[in-house]
């Protein structure tokens, strides 16, 4: 029987296969195809521009806080602790996230499994302090940073935490020294540029807030940055003769 | 002419004490690009903390980084697959199959992310060091080929043993994957367990870097095939790279990545290009073929890490879960492919990459 005459129900299983294989091909590109153009409609609406290069997980929580949209910020912090909770840092992250977005008790959960994963951690105690930071209970947020920083003297986030709690009880000096030690370990530290930037702005020092807040916008520039930098210019530029 | 220059071989009696290893395209390139030193010079800057400004540049920059080394590389990979002829015939699965199992086991992940997403999250990160081993390895054995010297099988088993070795102390180190990931946590816990892991994450990290210098003087005094030193400077990289540096420190991971993919990148477009020039129908410059591989490579990495998170945004999943599960999808992937494209004695870049080798 000349090959052109095999009943479709006879057809080799490599040709089946190749069909299959090819039927997939087809159906995954449509899938890809179809994702790209979702994901630039979706931000090309949403922020009227093309997806940023940033690859931070954690951008859009940060986003939503500084847009003031809680709910949103919860979200984001919930679905990373619900896909990333092997990551103990990730997993402070967006418990602190949580207490940030109004849901303390979401972010203590996530606190005690991070503590559960390695009790007794430097890192849990610092999250801790900022948690209760956040919540302003800044006396016991400063015992949790020292703790940590007993531990582990090159804690920067203890250090910048510690900083931003001297700066809420007005003892600059402290909030300086604590930021500028922050900053040895961790030149990149945005926050703690722009925390800088307010201490120098507090203690009248405008023309070196400018300059640190300069960097911080280079690393992260918010709109609550370039705000700071702005006034901080202002305060220079009336105070120069 | 003397009687010895007239019997034995000219480049025997050239041959310099240490091999430096035949380049592919000049030796400041290799050494620095695919061997890895230049990722030495940035990260002993950065360790060192003697140049805040590099590192706030770094940190600034650092996506626009990612996208051009590390998001290309892993399109890279990809665009390799499916540029390459035949590779349809050859590898029905891998082209046709994998690319719909990976989005349905994305699409499981996101919906299931306790009891699927974060498996995979821990499967790429346990996998990676493997993956970056694996490209030491074959760094490493790329330019023994180029240099015309016969490695036995039992040498090229203590070779990979040696490359291996960061493997194994990531594998026992790095939380949340490895042996975090797949022992139970009471097991782990336990003194006498935890004793054993500490000691072999120590002998891990020891071997990473005596394993390979061993080697090297080995065959360099023994009278055996020499390592050449780029290979050797390569497997002491990827060593760096994974055992000496903290590995789960983001922006350290993120430079790492960056040189990684630039070690990647280079290779692999080396060996498109030439096989491009080799077609009898080729009319372009070298340049225009590597620059038309980049470009796919770059618009590639960007739709996949950029733009394609957002689409689940839009279908309800938080941005933060969609990247994390886009980028371990992306990876696994790219590891399975990689294995695949770099075998390479039954593939086309084996004839590409020893072309040009020492006699």
């Amino acid at each position: 029987m000349g090959r052109d005459l095999l009943p479709m129900s006879a057809a080799p299983p490599a040709l089946r296969a190749e069909s299959l294989y090819r039927l997939a091909f087809g159906l995954g590109l449509l899938i890809a195809v179809a994702c790209f153009v979702a994901g630039l409609a979706q931000v090309a609406v949403s922020e009227r521009c093309l997806p940023g290069l940033a690859m931070d997980p954690l951008i859009a929580a940060r986003d939503a806080l500084a847009r003031g949209d809680k709910a949103a910020a919860g979200r984001e912090y919930r679905g990373l602790a619900a896909v990333n909770s092997r990551d103990m840092d990730l997993l402070l992250q967006a418990a602190e996230g949580l207490v940030r977005a109004g849901d303390a008790a979401g972010g203590a959960e996530l606190i005690g499994r991070a503590w559960a994963m390695n009790p007794g951690h430097p890192r849990v105690q610092t999250s801790l302090g900022w948690a209760l930071y956040w919540t302003k209970r800044y006396d016991e947020a400063a015992a949790r940073f020292e703790i940590a920083l007993r531990a582990d003297p090159r804690d920067v986030r203890a250090h910048a935490g510690l900083a931003e709690v001297r700066l809420e009880q007005q003892r600059y000096p402290e909030a300086e020294a604590s930021l500028l030690r922050a900053l040895e370990l961790d030149p990149t530290n945005g926050s703690a540029h722009n925390s800088l930037g307010v201490a120098y702005a507090l203690t009248g020092r405008p023309q070196r807030a400018v300059e640190e807040f300069g960097i911080a916008v280079r690393l992260s520039p918010t709109p609550d940055i370039l705000a700071n930098l702005q006034r901080a210019r202002g305060e220079a530029a009336r105070r120069q003769p | 002419m003397t009687a010895v220059g007239a019997t034995a071989p000219a480049a025997a009696l050239r041959r310099p004490a240490v091999d430096p290893g035949q380049p592919f395209v000049g030796f400041t390139f290799d050494y620095l690009v695919i061997g890895g030193g230049f990722s030495l010079l940035v990260l002993a800057l950065l360790q060192s903390g003697t140049a805040p400004s590099v590192t706030v540049f770094l940190k600034e920059h650092l996506w626009t980084f990612v996208l051009l080394s590390n998001s290309a590389h892993f399109a890279g990979s990809t665009v390799r697959l499916y540029t390459r002829r035949g590779s349809f015939r050859d590898l029905p699965f891998l082209t046709m199959g994998l690319p719909l199992v990976s989005l349905a086991v994305l699409a499981l992940g996101l919906v299931f992310p306790g009891a699927l997403g974060q498996n995979l999250l821990s499967l790429y990160l346990t996998w990676s060091p493997y993956h970056y081993s694996a490209q030491a390895y074959g760094i490493a054995v790329l330019y023994c080929y180029r240099s015309g010297v016969p490695w036995d099988e039992a040498e090229k088993r203590w070779l990979r043993l040696a490359c291996f070795a960061p493997f194994l102390y990531s594998f026992l180190t790095i939380p949340g994957a490895g042996m975090a990931w797949l022992m139970p946590a009471a097991a782990l816990a336990d003194p006498t367990a935890a004793a054993m892991r500490g000691f072999a994450a120590t002998a891990a990290q020891i071997a990473s870097f005596a394993a390979p210098l061993a080697l090297f003087f080995r065959h360099q005094l023994g009278g055996r095939a020499r390592l050449p030193l780029i290979s050797l400077l390569a497997v002491l990289a990827n060593a760096v790279w994974l055992v000496m540096l903290s590995y789960q420190v983001a922006m350290v991971l993120a430079v790492i990545t960056i040189f990684h993919g630039l070690q990647y990148l280079a290779i692999l477009t080396i060996v498109h290009v030439k096989e491009q020039m080799k077609r009898a129908d080729n009319r372009a410059p070298v340049w225009r073929h590597a620059a038309g591989f980049y470009a796919r490579c770059l618009g590639l990495g960007y739709l996949l890490f950029q733009v394609w998170p957002h689409a689940f945004v839009l279908a309800g999943f938080s941005y933060a879960e969609s990247l994390l599960l886009v980028i371990a999808v992306i990876n696994i992937h790219h590891f399975i492919v990689d294995a695949f494209i770099w075998r390479l004695r039954r593939d086309p870049s084996y004839a590409a990459v020893a072309a040009g080798r020492s006699p």
